[in-house]
Order: C-alpha cells, then structure tokens, then sequence
C-alpha cells in the first residue's frame, strides 16, 4: 500500500501546484486541482510514453523554474510529450475559469514600438533558456533514447 | 395529389425548408429522422465571459464533463479550433452505419436539424456562370432565395462582394462590425482599386443566416461571443427552428429516432415503402410510400438509393461524380493591431468575406474572414514554436490583432470519385465506400490563389506566418453533392430539373445529391432555397 505522501492523487497535487505556479504564477484552488487530476483519470494521454518522457516531467515538477527550463526543450524536441500535454490539460482549465483565478487576457496598452521591443526582449530571452535547456536535457535525451532504443521521446 | 402524404427523409436544411413549403400548400408530411436532440442552452443570458464566472464547473461546459473538447499535441496537424462537447450530439454515430473511405474523410449528422447545427451562417447564392450547368439559372432560382432569407433572417448589404452574390430580396442590414474586422475595411478601403484591379481581390461583409433585428420571436444577436457553443438566443439560425414551425402544424408528423435504410419498389419501379430501423434497436418498420423525399444529406442520400437498387433490383451501382470543396485555412497577424486589447462582446464568426476574381467565372475563389474574438485559445498557444509562458504572451498581445481565411475551391463532377456499396466481412452488412480523389491539377490551381491571398492581406497591413496554412483533408467542408444530379435529359440515376428521379418516378431528391456543380461556396443556403424550389414546381 503506498504512503500517504505518495499516493498518486497527492503527485498530482503537487504537480498541480507547481504547473500553475509556472503558467499563471499563482497557487491552484481545489477546483482547478480537482479538474487536473479528473483529466489524469479519465485520459491515458498523460501518461510518459518512454525514459526521457518519464525524466523530463520528473525534472518539471521539482519546481516552477525547472518547467519553465523543461518546457523550453519540450516546445521544440519533445512536443507531443506528457509534460506538453499536462501542461496543455492545465492551459485548457484555466483558461476555462475566470480570469482573476485562471488565464487572464487583459494587458495594459502601449505604443506598438514598445510592443514590439517587448515582444523582441522575451524572444532573446527565449532564446537564452532555450540554449541552456539544449545544453541540459540534449544529452540525456539522447542518451536515454538509445539506452531505452526509443527513437525520441514525444516527438 | 393536394392532400396527400409527403414521407421526407431527414431533418437538414433541405428537409425542413421543403416540408414546411409543401405543409404550407396542404400536403401532409410524414418525416422520418435520427434526431438526436439537442442539450437545453446553458445560462442562456450569459455572455462568454459572464459563464467563465456563473458556472459552478466552467472547464466541464467548455471543455466537456471529460475535458475531450481539450486539444493535446499530435503528430498530424490539427485544426486550429475544435466542435464543442455540446456539440456533440451534431456528430454522433448512429448504431450500425459504416463506411469506409478512400482520399476522402466523410462527416455525418444524425442529428435534428443536420449537419446545419453546428454551421457558420454563411449564406451565398450561386450566380450565373455557377449555376450553368443546373437546369436553372439565377433567375429561376431567386425567388426561392428571396423566400428563405425573409424564412432564416440574413443579414447583409450590397457591396464590392455582390460581385460575385447576386443581391437578392429579403435581406435584413448587417451586423456590427467587430474592431478588428472595421479595421480591415477600412484598410481596404484604402487600397481598394489596388486590390481590386492588381490581385483581382475583392472585400466584403458576408452575409449570415444571423439576426441583426428580431425576427418572429427570435432576438437580434446580443453579441454574447457563444457562437461556437450554439448560440442559446436562437439569433443564428439553424434547421431546427424550422422543424420546430413544422412541429406546430397539423399535418405534420415527426417520427424520430430511426434510421431510414432503403425504399421498396415495385415491377414498374414506383416506390412502395420505405423502410427504417429504430436506432435503439428491434424489428425495422415499414412506412407506406405514396411520394418519397430524400432529404437527408448528399452522402445518406446515395447510401438510402444504393441499398434499394441492391435490395430491390440486385444491382450493385457506383454513383459517380462526389464532389466537396477544398478548404485551406490561413491564418493572419494584423500588425495594425497587436499590443491592443481585444473586444469579447462580439459576434464570434465571420464577419467578412474575401473573393477573388478568376478568369473562368464559376472557378471563383471565396474566404471567409474571421477575426479572433472569444476562443479557448489552448488550441493556437500550443502551437507557438517557445514554452508556454511566452506562448501565453504572445497571444495576449497579438490577440486583437489574429485572424483566419478559410479559402474554399470549387468542385466539378468527375467520374472517379464515386460512391458504392460493399459488404463487411466482419459484420455481414452493407457499408458505405466512398472513393474521391482531387483534380491533378489542384496544386497549380490552389497555388497562385493562396499566394494572391497572402499578398492582398498583406497589403492590408496582415502578415501570414510561413508554414501556418492548413490543407483540410476532402471531407472536412462537408459541403457534399452531385452523385444523382439535376439533369435536363432523361438518364439514369438523375433528377429533372424538379428534382424528381428518372428512375423512380415518386421520388424527389432535395438535397445535394441533385447538384450538378458545387461552387467555393457553402451551399446550404442553395440546398434550403432549392428544396422550396422543388416543393413549389413540383408539388
């Protein structure tokens, strides 16, 4: 019988937390926890689909940063990975709520250089996670594909 | 034969438009349906937002009670958007009816009202050179126009597109332009004799089967941004409002819940009775013939012909000359407008239409415009090539300023794509194969028409993102006809310029079956002006 601190629903909760953390920083309310771990039970699709999959969502949920960093890769090498697709499964509840507690659409108007100059800042930056993410989880991916035999996880 | 009994199978547009035309002159009308029903509006009042807030489990209504309204990563590329769970009901299966497809992927609607309920509203009619090889032109058929627009409410205003529509009577003024589509306008009002005379581009309001005033108890459009979800005022018009007129009168009789398989004919090939089999199982039912009306969509209509030539004469038969309208789905950034807020109290489909001129007429290019107001908006961030949380900015900022074309191809009848019936050796039973395959010359005709369609928004200030443009798989308009066309000649396996079947004389066919040319327009509202066509000659 498993532990009280690990009983999956209790993962999910903290993967919740952490998720939400990440995409709207804010903490989730029982009812967005509720909605995630309803999509977990009713959906195989989350489940990680092979070793790099299964690392890349355990190095996601140790914190807001390192999704941050894990999505970075995934948005490009590992796209149809189960740390995308929680992440989407998120996306789509809370986007779903109101927006004081769920995605909010509301931005405070510029000039449309400043946009662009916006725009351009979170490119670069972008960019630079994007390079350090290539440099932490390229070789593991690699790694684990031909440890596994898998030819890429989630792609 | 005033008086007498009409069955009409199906309850689409054709079905209801044709059932309330002949009930209107006396006949009765039997009509014979699926008809799954409908879910009951959910806070009919509310706006798009105002339901974020009010629902006591919103991510269960937008997404559905299993979230499978959610679209995760895939490997094929999907749709930018997707059919609400309550929408459901418009797609689901009925027990028992297969098919099988090749180049080809087809929808089917079993649902009260049709594949109707879950359209956009665009009413088109065919001019001239696309109705030239019907057994009718534009004169012959714009009373009947004129008769559903008065029927459905369309609004709409003469422009730079009636061009391309003729102007026919019973339109009502246009909605009200949301931000970004006023922008657009008035951007091409600015390069309008640019567009005009150099892409042969063309800008107009489109004109929507959607209420800008009331209209016999139905309310104007309160811009509640819940298009997609089903609009719950009724503003946008679907057939089953129709339906339900015809559910007021006395000589109407709806019989749901079964599916019409075949008719029975008799040695001098006049229809007897048609038979339906309860879609929750049991003995299948016969209902006696004295005029039979197939109405319920061009592919179940073939499918209702193939199995009684089968069944009552042995014949196996390929109907030949399937035609659907190719749709590319191209989407646009307006630079004008990114880092500007977006308005949700909007009308949320298409506002605008887009045509471009070809040198042959009938091969006409039309997109619909559609600018992003209320969405779920899971669907496009997902597909932005950074992580989430610039994905989410990203969006925030460029919302106001994102839009879609969905360009849409003629198509003519060829041989080759066909429909047929083959037995399932699995099951034993018949099943539907349809086989279509696109014009070999498709990629040079779509080519030069996507490009002239970039350009043009580009100089209305719109940017195309490289390797955004969607091919939809045929099958995906659903804008299905031709496989028992209107003919002027007396052949097999055609109607009369009535509608009324060579091979079977008590039999019309009212949908789009009958059509022997399918323009890049949405057809429904030609399908619905049609089918009064034919109830008023022929009845």
């Amino acid at each position: 019988m498993a532990s009280a601190s690990h009983r999956p629903e209790d993962a999910l909760l903290a993967e919740c937390r952490v998720f939400t953390r990440y995409l709207v920083a804010q903490e989730p309310g029982e009812y967005l926890c509720g909605r995630y771990a309803h999509g977990h039970s009713a959906s195989q699709a989350f489940r990680p689909a092979g070793a790099f999959d299964r690392f890349l969502l355990r190095v996601a949920k140790a914190s807001p940063l390192l999704a941050l960093l894990a999505d970075s890769y995934a948005c490009l090498f590992a796209r149809q990975s189960a740390l995308r697709k929680k992440l989407i499964l998120l996306l789509g509840i809370l986007e779903s709520m109101p927006p004081d507690v769920g995605f909010s659409e509301e931005i405070t108007e510029v000039s449309r250089p400043m946009v662009f100059l916006k725009l351009a800042a979170r490119g670069a930056l972008f960019a630079l996670r994007l390079a350090l993410a290539v440099a932490i989880f390229l070789p593991f991916h690699v790694l684990l594909s031909l440890v596994s035999g898998e030819s890429g996880s989630g792609q | 034969m005033r008086g007498s009994r009409v069955v009409v199978v199906g309850s689409g547009p054709s079905a209801v438009h044709f059932a309330l035309t002949v009930l209107r002159k006396g006949y009765g009308v039997l009509m014979l349906d699926v008809g799954y029903e409908k879910p009951a509006a959910v806070n009919p009042e509310d706006s798009f937002a105002a339901l974020k807030q009010n629902l006591s489990d919103p991510a269960g209504y937008f997404l559905g009670p299993n979230l499978e309204g959610l679209l995760l990563p895939s490997k094929e590329k999907r749709e930018y958007y997707g059919i609400p769970p309550n929408k459901d009901y418009v797609f689901r299966p009925a027990a028992g009816y297969e098919t099988r497809a090749r180049g080809f992927a087809p929808l089917f609607s079993f649902a009260r009202g049709g594949m109707a309920e879950a359209w956009t509203a665009g009413c088109y009619p065919f001019n001239d050179a696309e109705l030239a090889e019907f057994p009718f032109n534009y004169a012959g058929i714009a009373p009947y126009y004129e008769e559903i627009a008065r029927r459905i409410g369309i609004s709409g205003e003469p422009d730079d597109l009636q061009k391309f529509f003729p102007l026919h009577g019973g339109l009502i003024e246009p909605l009200e332009l949301d931000f970004h589509s006023r922008e657009l306008m008035n951007a091409y009002a600015r390069r309008r004799q640019e567009l005009n005379s150099r892409l042969g581009c063309y800008l107009g309001r489109t004109r929507v089967a959607t209420l800008s005033r009331d209209l016999e108890g139905r309310r104007a459009c309160s811009k509640l941004g819940r298009c997609l979800w089903g609009c719950p005022t009724d503003s946008l018009y679907t057939p089953s409002i129709t339906l339900r007129q015809c559910q007021t009168l006395p000589n109407f009789e709806y019989v749901p819940g079964h599916l019409v398989t075949h008719f029975e004919f008799n040695s001098g090939n006049h229809i007897t009775a048609v038979v339906a089999a309860p879609v929750v199982g049991g003995e299948a039912r016969k209902f006696p013939v004295e005029t039979l009306v197939l109405a319920a969509g061009a592919l179940p209509s073939t499918r209702i012909f193939l199995e009684s030539v089968l069944r009552g004469a042995g014949q196996r038969l390929e109907l030949r000359g399937l035609m659907d309208n190719r749709q590319v789905l191209m989407p646009f950034v307006n630079l004008n407008l990114i880092g500007k807020n977006y308005s949700p109290g909007s009308y949320q489909y298409h506002l605008l239409g887009m045509g471009l001129e070809m040198p042959v007429p009938r091969e006409y290019v039309h997109g619909q415009v559609t600018t992003l107001k209320t969405a779920l908006l899971h669907p496009i961030i997902q597909n932005l090539p950074c992580d989430l949380r610039a994905a989410m900015f990203i969006l925030r900022v460029t919302h106001c300023a994102l839009g879609i074309v969905n360009v849409n191809f003629h198509d003519a009848r060829r041989e080759g794509n066909r429909a047929t019936l083959e037995k399932d050796s699995a099951t034993g039973r018949e099943r539907l194969l349809v086989h279509y395959a696109p014009p070999k010359d498709e990629a040079q005709r779509m080519g030069p028409a996507l490009r002239r369609i970039r350009a043009a928004l580009w100089k209305l200030g719109c940017f195309v993102p490289p390797g955004m443009a969607h091919v939809r798989p045929m099958g995906a308009s659903a804008h299905y006809a031709g496989t028992l066309p209107m003919s002027t000649e007396s052949k097999p396996h055609t109607a009369s310029p009535a509608g009324q079947s060579y091979d079977f004389e008590n039999l019309f066919l009212a949908d789009g079956a009958a059509f022997p040319f399918l323009p890049a327009k949405n057809i429904t509202f030609t399908l619905m002006a049609n089918a009064v066509r034919i109830a008023d000659q022929a009845f």
